[in-house]
C-alpha cells in the first residue's frame, strides 16, 4: 500500500476534524475536573469508581460494572467518560 | 504543541487522544499515561470495557514482558488521534496492544508507548506542570482552520 492510499483510508476512519477537536477539549476538560478535585474527591469518593462526563460527576460506586449501568442508564456516551478509582493510598505503580 | 497533565495526588504524566478502531467500529477518547519505558501503545481494561469492546473477536497473541512477568495481549490495527485546539489534529495508525480483562489490572491507565512519542519532543518538567510535545512527525496532520 502507497503513502498516499494509507493516508486516505486513515483520513476516511477519522471523521469529521472540528467534532474530533472539539469532544477532545471537552474529554480534556474533564480529566483535569478530575484532577484538580482529587483532595475532595478521596474524601467523598473514597475507595469508590467515578465517572466525569463534560466535567461534572455523573456516576459512583463500588464496582465498575455499576458504572457502566449508571451511565447506560443515563444514556452518556461512555466514549467520552473518564473514569478513576479514587483511592487515598494509591498503590505505587511500577509499569 | 500537544498539552498533557500531571494528575494531582498520582503525579502521574498523561496526554488525551481519541482512539479509532476501524475492524471493530469503536471509536472513544483515551486518558493515556505517558511511559516513555513502554515500547508500544496499550489499551488497558478500564477503557476497553468502556468502549464496549468485544474481547471474544479480538485476536492476535502479542507476548510482552514487565515487571510482573509475560503477558499475552491482542492485536489490533488502530489510529489514534491528538488535537493541537484549533489549529491540527496529528494521527497515528499503529498496531494496538489490548490487554485481555484481569481483575487485577482494572485501575491501570492505558499506556502511550514509543511507538508514537518517539514521532515527538517533549518537555517534561513536573515542577512547574508542564507536560507538552512538540510533534515532530505524524502519518496524517489536518489543519484545523
Amino acid at each position: 500500500m502507497n503513502t498516499a492510499t494509507r493516508k486516505q483510508i486513515i483520513l476516511d476512519q477519522l471523521g469529521n476534524p472540528a467534532d474530533i477537536d472539539r469532544e477532545l477539549q471537552c474529554f480534556r476538560r474533564s480529566a483535569r475536573t478530575l484532577s484538580s478535585r482529587h483532595p475532595r474527591f478521596i474524601d467523598r469518593y473514597q475507595k469508590k469508581w467515578v465517572a466525569v462526563y463534560d466535567g461534572k460527576t455523573k456516576a459512583q460506586g463500588r464496582t465498575l460494572q455499576s458504572i457502566w449501568r449508571q451511565l447506560d442508564k443515563q444514556g452518556l456516551p461512555r466514549e467520552h467518560v473518564i473514569v478513576r478509582y479514587i483511592d487515598r493510598n494509591q498503590r505505587t505503580m511500577i509499569l | 504543541m500537544l498539552r498533557g497533565r500531571f494528575g494531582d495526588t498520582s503525579g502521574r504524566p498523561y496526554i488525551e487522544g481519541r482512539l479509532i478502531l476501524p475492524n471493530l467500529n469503536i471509536r472513544g477518547d483515551i486518558s493515556f499515561l505517558v511511559d516513555t519505558g513502554s515500547d508500544v501503545t496499550c489499551l488497558h481494561p478500564i477503557d476497553g470495557t468502556r468502549l464496549n469492546i468485544d474481547y471474544g473477536q479480538l485476536s492476535g497473541d502479542a507476548e510482552s514482558i514487565g515487571t510482573s512477568g509475560l503477558s499475552h495481549d491482542f492485536t489490533e490495527s488502530a489510529v489514534v488521534v491528538f488535537s493541537e485546539p484549533k489549529r491540527f489534529l496529528y494521527a497515528y495508525n499503529i498496531t494496538l496492544r489490548i490487554a485481555p480483562v484481569d481483575p487485577e489490572i482494572m485501575t491501570l491507565p492505558s499506556i502511550l508507548g514509543r511507538d508514537i512519542l518517539d514521532q515527538w519532543r517533549m518537555i517534561y518538567n513536573p515542577q512547574k506542570s508542564r507536560l507538552v510535545f512538540k510533534v515532530i512527525l505524524a502519518d496524517i496532520t489536518v489543519p484545523l482552520s
